[in-house]
């Protein structure tokens, strides 16, 4: 590769304030928020639209220089590194593009952080359904293509189950539209419309199929009482059969369960609606919760406390490092059983500092392992890269699902989907978006 | 001095809150970031991984580099928002020290040492403009020490506080002629250089055998009362107060109504730095009728004027378009008068107004308080 030949034709395509070579910079852009070794990007490149981006795959695919799409850089599987070639970040493309009272939905660029997107919905009385926990650094193009979860997990699901419409740039650089935005004559406003629900093609594709440059959004009336409390208790199986019962009736935003210990699980609830709402679905929750005396009510004082200050807290929660995350979504039935393997995994391997979560949906939850480690402290790294492997071969072999896979689950899943139809339409369906393997090349494991 | 960081250094989770923020009183935790080509090595998170780089010897130190290190105005705003507390402000500035004594710098920064060397202003000589008249010195009660800035580019500051100590019928001496407390170079890591500008300014104070020096300037301030005596090793034994410290107790009681209203702009030093986001508001309140009202971001969340760290000296543009952010703040709150204490604050936001296109007067605290004194 020609490398002043590339970082030239990028620079006619975004103005060479735009794209960098420069060692110094790339450095910077060689590792997320987790714990994946470094890889160096050749080039990072930062186009403001759509038809930049699209340019950019135009050369990326004729001169075969693989792409990776990054958004804040807040994921913690590897997804957005390069190794040799191009890092397209997208934070220049930061915009609000409609906000449509009529439909419910917002629009916005790929690159907008979320903080920003809902502090400007929640002043015109607005809020989006799923709120991810790094929502200060965090992009909606990049929680998309996770696709990723976050405080609204019962209520509203997942952030894919948000998406009214995306517009994706392809590899060729052909621009797509989905869901009614489809119809040139139409704006974004349904999704399951056309013909077949092209963005769920992209929504966990993590950019192995094309960039995703802008999105329609559900948006929900801001609640008018979001009331929250918090409980404790010492029997994992009980609090398991709490979530179920609390999501199968749907009565939460979200249930939060930021600790389990072998000898503790705390849990907070998240009730919104109107007043008279709000108390109904209370009542019905501690009623629930009352069929099991060893679960304590806290009050709503801590939780309460948490949420004025969530978008901060939630970072507050890396105090003790770097995290290698194991994440993946399981049933109910199995959340107990995981949860003791992943600690046998993580004792076993000596791991000094490690948090156990879940954040239920409807069907099933969320199952979180947190591996912390300062990066200077090589031993306890080594010890983390150890387990990261075992714990996600474990993981899948008990069904579970990880939503963001990075490069970091990528063996694991052609391991143990590799034999299936359902692999195969993966890698069949980049090969027919993306003949010459340019995008993400190795993300999921395509 | 990043050695003794390491362990701090290697706290950064990547989260890169440290960014942007739009929510509870921040536009952007980093000043700067926002008009620049907007790189991670331009704000907090990526200049942590490169400060790491350059300790460990894994980097190569490139001019284009130190531009991106510089770019950084010391604010800590984004220490203040860091949520696994990383001292980012003590980390960069001894990222600075460790660049500057291996001899990279930024020239701009190396001719304001030369020039505080040579002229005793980092501004240099004073051209065509005749020398300050220095009066005999002679032992007073107070010392005013202007500092570079304002002497040179906020007469009126001088001005303003010379008439309000003769008014309060204070003993006191304004030290007219240059000299540097040595900040500016501090802060861009050249300390040797600061400390001989400490030494050459407290020769110049001693002749006054002041009880008290006073300031107007946050960073004249901090070197004098917590730098010269734990880093510098200069034990001058003076006590030193910042006006919005020494002024309340002299003009309780005699101000009268100032109708007006007035934003209160926390400068980084006074604020972050030093904690002191209080006494300044204390002393305006004491002013009858004048209403003060605050700006979306205040008090530790209060957004730079872009002129510290060195960055007005280098980047202009980026300084002058971070003030007008903040001059648009004040305008928001719909202040007839953006006040602050600190010269640099003060000059950033003069030139600033216009280029905004704002109706907005620029006051120095004292200067509000000289008016208010009957």
């Amino acid at each position: 590769m020609d490398k002043k030949y590339v970082l030239n034709r990028l620079a006619e395509i975004v103005g060479p304030e735009h794209v960098t070579d420069e060692p110094f910079i790339l450095l910077t852009y060689t590792q997320d928020f987790g714990t994946q070794p470094p890889m160096w990007p050749s080039f990072v490149v930062r186009p403001g639209t759509t038809e930049e981006v699209a340019e950019i795959l135009k050369l990326a695919n004729e001169l075969r220089i693989p792409v990776s799409p990054r958004g804040g850089g807040s994921a913690q599987e590897g997804g957005c590194q390069s190794d040799g070639g191009i890092v397209l970040e997208t934070l220049r493309m930061d915009k609000i593009l409609d906000i449509d009272e009529d439909t419910g939905t917002v629009t916005v660029e790929a690159g907008i952080t979320f903080v920003k997107l809902m502090n400007a919905l929640e002043q015109r009385g607005w809020k989006i359904g799923i709120a991810p926990s790094g929502a200060m650094a965090g992009t909606p193009g990049a929680h998309i293509a996770r696709p990723g979860v976050g405080w609204g997990n019962i209520k509203y699901v997942t952030q894919g189950d948000q998406v009214v419409g995306l517009k994706v740039v392809l590899p060729t650089g052909d621009i797509v539209s989905t869901g009614s935005a489809g119809n040139p004559n139409s704006d974004s406003f349904f999704r399951y419309c056309l013909g077949p629900d092209l963005a769920g093609l992209f929504i966990g594709s993590e950019g192995a199929y094309g960039v995703i440059t802008e999105a329609t959004l559900r948006m929900y009336p801001w609640p008018e009482k979001i009331y929250l409390e918090r409980y404790i208790g010492s029997n994992l199986r009980d609090a398991i059969d709490i979530f179920r019962e609390i999501a199968l009736h749907n009565l939460v935003c979200y249930i939060s369960v930021p600790v389990i210990k072998p000898d503790m699980i705390l849990f907070d609830v998240n009730v919104e609606g109107d007043a008279v709402e709000v108390e109904h679905r209370l009542e019905r929750i501690r009623a629930i919760v009352r069929k099991y005396p060893g679960i304590r009510f806290m009050g709503p004082e801590g939780p309460s406390r948490f949420w004025e200050r969530r978008w901060f807290n939630t970072g507050e929660e890396f105090k003790d490092g770097i995290a290698g995350a194991v994440n993946y979504f399981l049933p109910f039935e199995k959340l107990e059983e995981a949860t003791y393997a992943m600690r046998e995994i993580m004792d076993r391997h000596g791991i000094q500092k490690y948090a156990q979560q879940m954040f239920p949906e409807p069907m099933g939850s969320e199952h979180v392992s947190l591996m912390f480690h300062h990066p200077g402290d090589k031993e306890e790294y080594a010890k983390i890269q150890r387990a990261l492997p075992e714990m996600m071969d474990k993981a899948l072999a008990m069904g579970g699902c990880p939503y963001s896979k990075g490069r970091q689950w990528a063996p694991y899943l052609e391991k143990h989907l590799g034999h299936t139809g359902y692999w195969r339409t993966l890698k069949a369906i980049k090969q027919a978006l993306d003949p010459n393997h340019i995008m993400n090349p190795g993300v999921v494991g395509l | 001095m990043l050695e003794k960081l390491m362990q701090q250094l290697y706290q950064c989770s990547r989260c890169g809150f440290c960014r942007v923020w739009e929510w509870e009183g921040v536009e952007s935790v980093c000043p700067t970031y926002p008009f620049t080509p907007g790189w991670e090595s331009q704000y907090a998170r990526g200049r942590v991984r490169l400060a790491r780089a350059t300790a460990e010897g894994e980097m190569e130190i490139t001019p284009a580099m130190l531009e991106h290190v510089y770019q950084c105005t010391l604010c800590r705003n984004c220490e203040a928002h860091c949520p696994v507390g990383v001292p980012l402000g003590e980390i960069f500035h001894a990222w600075r020290v460790d660049l500057a004594a291996a001899g990279h710098n930024l020239p701009v920064h190396r001719q304001i040492a030369e020039n505080v060397a040579e002229h005793r202003s980092l501004y240099g000589p004073r051209g065509g403009r005749k020398g300050a008249e220095v009066s005999e010195p002679r032992k007073v009660s107070v010392l005013y020490f202007p500092g570079c800035t304002t002497i040179r580019k906020a007469r009126k500051v001088t001005k303003a506080t010379a008439d309000l100590l003769g008014k309060l019928g204070v003993d006191f001496a304004v030290l007219e002629e240059d000299a540097c407390c040595g900040y500016p170079l501090y802060e861009t890591g050249m300390v040797e250089q600061a400390k001989e500008a400490a030494q050459q300014s407290m020769e110049r104070i001693k002749r006054y055998d002041p009880d008290i020096i006073v300031t107007t300037c946050p960073s004249c301030y901090r070197v004098f009362r917590y730098i010269y005596p734990e880093e510098l090793g200069i034990e001058h034994g003076i006590e030193v107060l910042h006006m919005s410290q020494y002024l309340p107790e002299l003009v309780k009681g005699k101000l009268s109504g100032l109708p007006v209203r007035v934003t209160w702009h926390d400068p980084c030093v006074l604020g972050r730095h030093l904690g002191m986001y209080e006494e300044p508001r204390e002393l305006l309140r004491l002013v009858p009728e004048l209403e003060l009202v605050e700006m979306y971001s205040n008090r530790e969340n209060a957004q730079c004027c872009g002129a510290g760290g060195g960055v007005m000296a280098a980047f202009d543009a980026i300084s002058s378009e971070v003030a007008q952010r903040r001059l648009k703040q004040a305008a928001d709150c719909e202040a007839a008068v953006i006040s602050t204490s600190c010269p640099a604050c003060l000059v950033n936001f003069q030139r600033a107004v216009s280029k905004a296109g704002l109706d907005l007067e620029v006051k120095d605290l004292v200067e509000i308080i000289n008016e208010a004194l009957e």
